[in-house]
């Protein structure tokens, strides 16, 4: 198939930034063939089925050329329309094709598929996007050939040429009044109707105000004609919005995509035989299977098997829990070393992990506080805007009627405040744009704003502190037959600690020996026979519960024995992340309060604040998920980081959640921001980039104000005609853009500065 | 100077024109993916095979 | 492989880009050695060897029309067919359509080759072909169009990528432009009067002059350059949004411009100033389509030192952004001042030319050439030498004409302390900047050396082509049902059906074409009666002229007289103090064509009536040097020699009629008479000075009663009005004097 070419393609051209997630075990895709599962997932237009896959992992030109390839040796593929942008593949099949050979073709080529279940709201936000792409065209269009008639009329052309030119300039306003600004007097009309007054309202009145006198002028034949700046004003206005959607979409959207991760397939005993259908399908009292690395699809009472089950996620303790006949089943745990039988007890969202998840969507209805306050400020500003407009007419009335009406005019549009409507939003989007491409995924505008207030922070340990993965931190062993002994015993065994070892051993050793009558016990340790001689391998009995002062060492001590006597002796730990201890120094560096929030152990809660120099107080051990939710909520201004199913409440409650990277979809959708990157430095980076928009928005705050009440001054006083305030609004507009451009300097800097 | 009277509807026309043209793009979808078009152009042609054979043109 | 997959068998139809290139390279060469023969003939004045159609006056057209619509038309057609198909993976819509297009276009060079030197020309810059050829230019273009948009409507890639956009831009605006600067009323088969004259010839002629730079020699190239550039430096352009928002930007104001082209002239004031802001804001979008083009080879800088393409496609960007930064500075009214009529035009007109035009095709020629005949270029090392040549040359011939500019622009203002100009002979500037034509020539000789390089290597190159140039077969799923029709359409319907489309398109420019010649004239007509209004003793300011000056002006124009001086007097103070006051909007409202001219090389004659005598002019006709010792004017002896047309007389009075000129009915029936009688009148002068005997039926005799009549009327009518009440405050009305 010509890899040459790929490599030779990947190498020359160029290739972009996208956040790649680590590649998962392969899955078995037959479970997309489900009939269910098709329904949803799939549409089928005349006589072909379309399906959409969000695919990992592409970045360059030549992973396009190679997914063009895909026609060619997928059977039943007819076309494959890839969106570089939002990296998803729309697969076009024959009817009678299987979508799992489409799915296990771009597995093959390396790009792990996951259905996607075109939306509705797809089709509706797509065709809004046009829509409005379709307004800035029309308005800059007709604003563009509006202010080259008007430079004839101001360059001094005259008699029926001059007519000609305004009335062609009047017919070009038409569809910019109707068509470019329909949303700004429908939001206008919507916030009158609503008795509060939005920012929209000044600039329709401006807008309105201004035509309908430009349009007298026009009929009496003399005075201004004001069309280009009005035309100018809608183009801008509607172009900074066209800007600010389309950089909030890129940060929801890519998020969004992100959490379509979880599994929707389970293993159910149908008519006899175990087949994989759609999760949704499944119903409590059936029988399931999971097998071992898989995750757990539902709640349910074990009934056969016996294995030790994963549940950091859910309930944030690091160490693996044996679940044996009896035992209790939850969605998002992962099933380890051997599979597993059960009966259903609850799915969807009666299961554990749905209700926190429902839990989870009340507490994030929070108010967006920059909606609110912008409304709250915009009612003040409208009233001022009224009073000076009436105030110039009534001053401008002992000059006559056409110097009132300029000068209303002239206040009306220069009081208008498109500076002020940008200001806030204009930086916020930029800074969620700028995280977006340092790989942070900031979901609104308020969340941004609440980051700049928070005055206290809480960390999740395991997972986000720590690695979340068992490692070897100390090994000493009288002899090397010992070393060789637990590595050979370990490599038989899936169990995490048994990993660790095996790991950290199977570097510095050679060829394992042969293990005879090899047995594991689950939850005490494995043994066997090498070369005649009886070997075990199991939790230390002298250091159980008793911490050693070993470094990190925060969860276990095992011991490897020879016939009985205790030959070597290792620690394990879920070691810190090396960042963690840098990070935890900025954080507090910044004045913030920063504890350790952990469902471990309160010993090993303890353990890690001491080593990233925090006192005991600072540290909270055994907390349930319940009482994250209890102790973030009592702190007004408090973020809270982490990533397990357990503290999907408390980031949903917190002030501001953040998500760490690897977390539960749970987590991710409480979250209001997520770090797609590794370590912990984007949580400071974070912070930061919070605080210099706050500043950005003060300083954008402060330039159109000043801008907005010299100007009132001016056309109060006269000496600013509609023509000139015309010219001075966009500079306002202008000057806030800058500013939200450079914005805070040293939060650019820390985004820059991630790895 | 009133040529312009010839000159200046034609240069509205063709701008009426355009915008049209624009609209009736922007509805068929041309902007909604701007990343993979300049990404496609560059994928090189690979021909099928050489002979003269073909059943279209 | 699957079955049931809708994937469509097809081949690119390359052999009508191999005609293209071919023809490119071809009338390249033929346009700039007549480039080179007409810079020489500058710097030394017998190089015109005395024969009418080699002279300076009827080669220059075809040196611009060989260039612009030879060179650079087939270079924009051979990258746009090839980029077209590859870009929208599908065949041409119909290759009877290519050929056509193809052959009708080298048919239209062949005849602008004959008739350009034979003095058949409208005088209209860059727009010269007479009337049946502009005609078959409208045929063929709309042949292009419908094969164009036939092959869009079939296409299997729903994205339209921007340099399509760039080819629909031009195919649409030149169509236009063409059509309404060539609304013209046939006399003969071979002579047309435009309907048009003085200010509104003028305007309209450079609103075509202007954007037929811009819509000719800059969409279509942009259009190349992000097909080609990207391909050559194999990256992605920098920013396809930046693309798409400088192209609907350039589009969108596409009002009328071009009044930069007639700064400071009698144009009214406000078309001025709007004109120079126009270019002005034009930077934008020329720089967007720059920055984009140069920041695509981020990343590959380093293989522009080893690959000659990428060589000439960044020079090309460059001198696109010179170019387009100069044009603006132009228009500024305090520059134009200066350079306006001189030769810095000269400068930016090639730096955009050789620079970007030139440039650019050559990348694409060299990129193409192996591609089309699947062989490798005969040798990287002589492209380069082609490159650097080029390059070298193109600068000698730019900073020659900036020096030369500068120094025309700054000798004709120089006015000494006591006010008088101090260099009041137009001869001293000429002499000045002699030297530097030559240095030019120079110049353009390196960069026609370069372009033989290329045209050897080409060769070589075709020449080890392997045999089997038999197309190759690609394969492309159908878009959708919708638009690719079925199988069933095969190849002998696609002829039939390509016909009706293009006979509607046809029919309808006939429409559009007739209603304008009707409407327009009488439409037009209303202004100028208000602006040379009958006085109380019912005599007007401006009268049309005799038929013999209407004879006189025709050879005028055939000539080409208008390539070296200009009639139109700027409302600056030296050309005051050099030529008199300032050119009024009358003085030219009965030129179909206007002769305003954009080059001084010679001194400006809006009001060289009754300055010298008769015999100076036919002395000067004859023979410059015998008037004017060091004068690089050829010769016209011929003009001794052969006799005026005087029976076409009442025939062009009738169509001058029909065109707005208040001709009478007697004057029409009597023309031949009256303009015999006023040749007989002009040769005996002659005669008595001892210029020549029976000169009475020759064309010099037309020629002189012409020249003679430049800027009378003005005289007269003032000299009347200044005895009939005295000097009032009009004094020099020098602040622009037009409406």
């Amino acid at each position: 198939m010509g890899m040459g070419e790929f490599y030779a393609l990947r190498e020359k051209s160029g290739t972009f930034r996208r956040a790649s997630r680590p590649p998962a075990a392969k899955a078995a895709f037959a479970y997309l063939d489900d009939p269910e599962f098709l329904r949803l997932y799939s549409e089928v237009v005349d006589d072909e089925r379309r399906m959409t896959f969000y695919l990992e992992g592409i970045h360059c030109l030549a992973c396009l050329w190679l997914l063009q390839k895909v026609p060619e040796f997928a059977p039943g593929v007819r076309r494959v329309e890839i969106d570089a942008g939002r990296s998803t593949a729309r697969v076009v099949l024959d009817l009678s094709a299987k979508a799992a050979d489409a799915a296990g073709a771009f597995e093959l080529l390396g790009y792990r598929p996951h259905a996607v279940r075109e939306r509705e709201d797809e089709e509706l936000r797509r065709r809004e996007d046009r829509l409005l792409l379709m307004r800035v065209a029309v308005a800059g269009a007709c604003a563009m050939n509006i202010m080259l008639l008007a430079i004839s009329d101001y360059a001094g052309a005259s008699g029926s040429l001059l007519n000609v030119f305004r009335w062609t300039s009047f017919a070009l306003f038409l569809p910019v009044l109707g068509f470019s600004a329909a949303p700004l007097f429908r939001s206008a009309w919507a916030s009158l109707r609503a008795r509060s007054v939005s920012i929209d309202v000044p600039v329709c009145l401006g807008l309105s105000f201004g035509f309908l006198s430009s349009a007298v002028n026009l009929l009496r034949g003399s005075g201004g004609v004001y069309f280009d700046s009005l035309s100018t004003l809608v183009f801008l206005l509607l172009a900074g919005r066209l800007v600010l959607a389309r950089a909030q979409r890129g940060a929801v959207e890519r998020s969004r995509l992100l959490h379509f991760l979880t599994p929707s397939m389970a293993r159910v005993l149908r008519a006899g035989d175990w087949k994989e259908v759609a999760l949704d399908s499944v119903k409590p009292g059936e029988r399931v299977e999971i097998r071992a690395g898989e995750a757990v699809p539902v709640d349910g009472v074990v009934d056969e098997g016996r294995s030790h089950v994963d549940a950091s996620a859910l309930t944030g303790e690091s160490l693996p829990r044996l679940a044996a006949e009896g035992a209790a089943l939850f969605a998002g745990t992962t099933n380890l070393d051997a599979p597993l039988r059960a009966r259903v007890t609850a799915c969807g969202y009666r299961t554990r992990l749905g209700r926190i998840l429902e839990e989870v969507e009340r507490a994030s209805a929070k108010p967006s506080q920059a909606a609110r306050a912008a409304d709250h400020a915009g009612k003040y500003f409208v009233g001022a805007v009224l009073t000076l407009s009436a105030a110039a007419f009534a001053i401008g009335l002992r000059h006559g009627p056409a110097q009132a009406f300029q000068r209303a005019l002239a206040t009306a549009i220069v009081t208008c405040p498109c500076g002020l409507a940008l200001a806030t939003p204009l930086a916020q989007s930029i800074a969620i744009g700028r995280a977006a491409a340092a790989g942070i995924l900031i979901k609104g505008a308020d969340a941004l704003e609440r980051l700049g207030e928070i005055d206290e922070v809480f960390l999740d340990k395991t997972g986000t502190l720590t690695e979340g993965a068992l490692g070897v931190v100390s090994w000493e062993a009288e002899d090397a037959a010992a070393t060789l002994a637990a590595a050979a015993l370990e490599s038989r065994s899936a169990h995490p600690i048994a990993r660790a070892i095996f790991a950290r051993l199977s570097e510095s050793v050679g060829p394992l020996p042969e293990v005879k009558d090899f047995r594991e016990v689950a939850g005490e340790g494995v043994s066997g026979r090498i070369d005649g001689v009886s070997y075990g391998v199991g939790a230390d009995e002298g250091e159980r519960g008793g911490d050693s002062a070993s470094p990190g060492s925060i969860a276990t001590a095992v011991a490897v024995t020879r016939g009985g006597r205790i030959v070597a002796r290792a620690h394990l730990s879920d070691r810190l992340r090396a960042d963690a201890a840098q990070t935890v120094a900025a954080l507090r560096a910044m004045g913030l309060r920063v504890r350790v929030l952990s469902g471990d152990s309160p010993a090993a809660a303890a353990e890690a604040a001491r080593i990233l120099g925090l006192t005991a107080q600072d540290a909270i051990g055994a907390a349930m998920p319940e009482d994250k939710k209890r102790i973030v909520s009592a702190s007004p201004r408090a973020m809270m980081v982490g990533d397990g199913a357990n503290d999907a409440v408390a980031l949903a409650s917190a002030f501001v959640g953040v998500a760490a990277h690897g977390g539960m979809e749970v987590s991710l959708r409480a979250a209001d921001a997520y770090l797609s990157r590794p370590g912990t430095a984007p949580i400071a980076a974070l912070v930061r980039l919070g605080r210099g928009t706050r500043t950005t928005i003060m300083r954008n705050l402060i330039f159109s104000a000043a801008y907005n009440l010299i100007g009132a001054a001016l056309a109060l006083s006269g000496r600013v005609g509609p023509l000139f305030a015309a010219v001075l609004m966009p500079l306002s507009a202008i000057t806030v853009f800058v500013s939200s451009m450079l914005g805070a300097a040293d939060a650019r800097a820390a985004l820059e500065a991630l790895p | 100077m009133i040529v312009i009277y010839l000159l200046m509807p034609i240069a509205v026309l063709m701008a009426a024109g355009f915008i049209v043209a624009f609209v009736r793009s922007v509805k068929g979808g041309q902007y909604d993916d701007l990343e993979s078009p300049p990404l496609k152009m560059l994928l090189p042609d690979e021909p099928v095979s050489r002979a003269g054979e073909r059943d279209k043109k | 492989m699957n079955t049931a997959a809708k994937m469509e068998r097809f081949s690119y139809d390359d052999d009508i880009v191999k005609k293209f290139t071919i023809a490119t390279v071809f009338w390249g060469f033929v346009s700039m050695l007549v480039g080179l023969v007409i810079a020489s003939q500058l710097a030394n004045w017998r190089l015109n060897f005395g024969l009418p159609w080699l002279t300076f006056g009827r080669l220059r057209p075809l040196h611009t029309n060989a260039a612009i619509f030879a060179f650079a038309g087939n270079a924009i057609f051979a990258g746009a067919y090839y980029s077209t198909q590859r870009l929208l993976k599908t065949r041409m819509y119909s290759d009877v359509l290519s050929r056509a297009h193809f052959w009708g276009w080298q048919l239209i060079i062949v005849l602008a080759a004959i008739t350009l030197p034979l003095g058949i020309t409208v005088s209209k810059e860059y727009a010269e072909l007479e009337f049946p050829i502009a005609q078959l230019i409208t045929v063929v273009w709309v042949i292009f169009a419908v094969n164009f948009f036939g092959t869009l409507l079939r296409r299997r890639e729903k994205h339209i990528y921007v340099a399509i956009w760039f080819y629909i831009a031009t195919i649409v605006t030149v169509a236009v432009l063409h059509i309404v600067n060539t609304l013209n009323v046939p006399v003969t088969f071979w002579k047309s009067y435009p309907i048009f004259s003085g200010l509104q010839d003028a305007m309209v002629q450079w609103w075509y002059g202007h954007n037929a730079v811009a819509f000719f020699l800059t969409t279509p190239f942009l259009g190349l350059m992000y097909y080609f550039l990207p391909k050559a430096a194999e990256r992605p352009v920098y920013s396809y949004k930046l693309s798409i928002v400088h192209f609907w930007a350039l589009i969108f104001i596409y009002i009328w411009a071009g009044p930069h082209h007639l700064l400071n002239t009698s144009v009214p004031n406000w078309a001025q100033t709007l004109g120079m802001i126009f270019s002005i804001m034009l930077l934008a979008p020329s720089w967007g389509g720059m920055i984009n083009g140069l920041l695509t080879l981020r990343g590959a800088w380093d293989r522009v030192r080893v690959d000659p393409i990428l060589k000439f496609f960044v020079a090309g960007v460059t001198f696109y952004g010179m170019s387009t930064f100069e044009g603006p500075l132009l228009s500024i009214k305090s520059v134009n001042a200066l350079a306006h009529y001189t030769d810095w035009i000269i400068a930016h007109v090639h730096s955009g030319t050789l620079g970007w035009n030139g440039f650019i095709t050559f990348g694409m020629i060299y990129w193409m050439v192996p591609r089309l005949w699947k062989t490798k270029l005969h040798s990287v090392k002589l492209a380069t030498a082609h490159f650097w040549l080029g390059l070298f040359g193109m600068l000698v011939y730019i900073t020659s004409m900036w020096a030369a500019g500068i120094t025309q622009g700054l000798m004709w203002r120089a006015i000494d302390s006591s006010g008088r100009l101090v260099y009041p002979d137009f001869i001293e500037t000429v002499q000045r900047i002699v030297p530097l034509y030559y240095v030019r020539a120079v110049g353009g000789a390196m960069y026609l050396a370069g372009v033989v390089l290329m045209i050897y290597n080409l060769w070589v190159t075709i020449a080890s082509a392997p045999a089997d140039q038999s197309e190759d077969v690609f394969e492309a799923p159908a878009l959708n049902a919708v638009n690719a029709p079925s199988a069933a359409a095969q190849a002998p319907h696609r002829v039939l059906e390509g016909m009706p489309m293009l006979f509607t398109a046809l029919s309808l420019i006939a429409i559009l074409v007739g209603t304008l010649i009707e409407l327009v004239p009488t439409f037009l007509s209303t202004e100028y009666v208000s602006l040379n209004p009958p006085a109380a003793d019912g005599t007007r300011m401006i009268y049309p002229y005799t038929p013999l000056e209407l004879a006189g002006r025709d050879i005028y124009v055939r000539e080409g007289c208008y390539l070296c001086h200009s009639q139109q007097i700027r409302t600056l103070k030296e050309e005051y103090l050099r030529y008199g006051e300032p050119s009024r909007v009358e003085e030219s409202m009965y030129d179909h064509p206007f002769q305003w001219g954009s080059k001084r090389i010679g001194p400006d004659l809006a009001r060289v009536g009754g300055k010298y005598p008769d015999l100076w002019h036919l002395r000067h006709l004859n023979n410059a040097r015998d008037v004017v010792a060091e004068s690089i004017m050829p010769r016209y002896e011929w003009l001794l020699t052969d006799k005026t047309d005087f029976d076409i007389l009442p025939r062009k009075l009738a169509v001058m009629r029909r065109i707005g000129v208040p001709y009478t009915d007697a004057d029409i029936v009597g023309a031949v008479d009256a303009a015999r009688a006023q040749a007989v009148k002009i040769a005996s002068g002659l005669s008595e000075q001892g210029g020549g005997k029976d000169l009475s039926d020759k064309e010099v005799v037309a020629l002189i009663a012409y020249l003679q009549r430049l800027g009378v009327d003005l005289k007269k009518f003032e000299a009347k009005q200044a005895s009939a009440e005295p000097l009032s405050a009009q004094g020099l009305a020098l602040s622009g004097v037009a409406r």
